[in-house]
């Protein structure tokens, strides 16, 4: 089993003596049977629904890339294989201005959980093709559906060359594990500064979001000021974050977080930093 | 009619502070699967419980000078003995919270719920060198068994009930028990569970209802220097001084404090 990195007492620094490790993701996804939207057992396909997740395809991906390039960062986008394939353009375009993509499955229908390991292993490589397919470099960073894994996900994860996972929730920060003698860094997920939150939860608005968001980071800078450097990552939707009454608030957060000795990497330059230091790789023991 | 409680030293309020310790074998309270499978990243998440979150508090604790109950699941005593050795050491209270969050006592018969508390104290002990006193029920579940087989194993307080504010003595199989009744309201869960809910939400929904309280306690009680003090401090409660004029604050609430017994005395 994991142990905090951090606690009880600090054993990770950040490049430069940063404070914070803040780093913004965007989940792009696609569905063939029916999104978040509206989501009902009824209906087979549900096509509002499906209207409702390609506005992140149309409009969202593209709203998110302008308030990237307008406060100069880079972003990591988990996107769907299928999003890949129905917006080509809009993913190589993302790749073009330097932000990383990531796995995140083939479509949100269905999670990894509803798979076996040999299947997942095709999951796994179908993403990794499609990706490298439509921007020339392969990903190396893996978020699932809903971010639903089993036990054996991580080995055919590290089997497949990849370098990150982002589907655990164990720490702050993120570590080293070692599984089928491979190293692959852990970057958790902090789920309170996902945008799903402020959509689905009927009175969250853009002031609360921004609020919750900020009064965490504040408290973790605290932290980071008594020696015990933090990270903090905030996700988005296309479909959800790449509206306005959210992407508001996820620009203010950008620009908020870029006022202090924050640093703003790419998920891919998280695990490079700490694959390549001495931090020792832990056995990965999810259960124990 | 009730008798009253009084407090020690005539204090206003008794406000405890409880952390729940939890660990799970299937899943945890994120994304919460129906089934028995295992569900491994609600567990990933309730494992930030005993790898940063427990370490957060204590040092939240210590840093504000107070001591907390902290509400253990056997299985988290035995997934993270050094954290609990570290709050028993600061002086904080270890109470029971049964072997894991996975099993309610309303699923279990009298017998399989004392073997279920026994666990708990001994995997307590083995840790601590003590037996905990105190007993909260995963989810609050309990059955009209619970509290009996509680008083029999040598516990002294149960805190699955909620109905009251105060705590009170009950009598069960000739034995007498302390409820220290739960208050939901100021449950972290909410805060986590209600979409996007911030920080200053869940604090200020605990102030209002501690002000609310306050005022309860305050109210008919005879006007002396303790009671104008605190009627002050209230008045000025959340006042923020400009720059140059906070000498006035604690200046007011003298004036505040005086005026009241002035006019008590008049």
């Amino acid at each position: 089993m994991h142990r905090g990195v951090q606690w009880p007492e600090p054993t990770l620094a950040w490049p430069e003596g940063k404070l914070i490790c803040c780093t913004f993701r965007v989940a792009y996804e696609a569905f063939r049977k029916s999104g978040r939207f509206k989501h009902t057992s009824k209906l087979d396909v549900n096509v509002a629904s499906i209207s409702h997740a390609n506005y992140g395809g149309s409009v969202g991906i593209w709203r998110l890339m302008d308030i990237f390039e307008r406060n100069r960062i880079r972003a990591t986008i988990g996107a769907n294989g299928l999003a890949v394939e129905k917006w080509p353009d809009t993913v190589k375009e993302a790749h073009a201005r330097g932000h990383e993509i990531a796995s995140h499955g083939m479509t949100n229908d269905y999670q990894l959980t509803d798979l076996t390991p040999e299947q997942q292993k095709e999951e796994i490589r179908s993403c990794t093709r499609v990706i490298t397919e439509c921007v020339g470099t392969r990903p190396v960073g893996w978020a699932g559906q809903g971010n639903m894994h089993t036990v054996e996900t991580l080995g055919v994860l590290a089997n497949e060359g990849y370098r990150w996972f982002g589907d655990a929730f164990d720490d702050d920060v993120p570590y080293v594990a070692e599984v089928e003698g491979k190293r692959i860094a852990v970057i958790p997920k902090l789920n309170y500064a996902n945008d799903w939150r402020a959509w689905s939860g009927g009175l969250g608005n853009a002031t609360t979001f921004f609020e919750g968001f900020k009064t965490s980071f504040d408290f973790m800078y605290q932290e980071a000021l008594r020696g015990r450097a933090g990270a903090m990552d905030v996700i988005v939707h296309a479909e959800l974050g790449g509206r306005p009454n959210i992407a508001c608030a996820f620009e203010e957060m950008i620009r908020y977080v870029k006022q202090f000795e924050t640093w703003i990497p790419l998920r891919r330059e998280v695990a490079d930093y700490l694959l390549s230091s001495n931090m020792k790789a832990e056995p990965y023991r999810p259960l124990d | 009619m009730r008798p009253t409680i009084r407090w020690p030293d005539n204090k206003k309020i008794c406000a405890t502070f409880t952390v729940a310790f939890e660990a799970f074998t299937k899943g945890g309270h994120f994304k919460k699967t129906k089934g028995d499978e295992v569900n491994l990243v609600s567990i990933s998440h309730a494992n930030y419980g005993g790898n940063a979150g427990i370490w957060r508090i204590l040092e939240i604790l210590e840093r504000n000078n107070v001591r907390a109950t902290i509400d253990v699941n056997g299985l988290a005593v035995q997934k993270w003995p050094d954290a609990v050795k570290a709050l028993h050491r600061a002086g904080n209270e270890i109470a029971g919270h049964g072997t894991t969050n996975d099993i309610s006592m309303t699923d279990l018969d009298p017998e399989q719920q004392r073997a279920e508390i026994r666990a708990v104290n001994r995997i307590v002990k083995d840790v601590t060198g003590e037996q905990p006193v105190g007993w909260v029920s995963p989810g609050g579940h309990h059955t009209k068994e619970t509290l009996g087989i509680l008083a029999d194993e040598g516990y002294t307080w149960s805190g699955d009930q909620c109905d009251d504010d105060n705590p009170y003595v009950v009598e069960v199989d000739g034995k007498r028990m302390v409820i220290v009744p739960k208050h939901w309201y100021f449950n972290d869960w909410r805060a986590w569970n209600g979409g996007a809910s911030t920080s200053e939400m869940a604090f200020q929904q605990f102030k209002d209802g501690f002000d609310f309280v306050l005022e309860e306690a305050l109210r008919g009680k005879p006007i002396n220097a303790d009671t104008a003090r605190a009627a002050a401090e209230a008045s000025m409660e959340g006042a923020e001084p400009m720059q140059n004029n906070g000498y006035k604050v604690p200046l007011f609430k003298a004036v505040v404090a005086r005026a009241i017994l002035e006019c008590a005395n008049a």
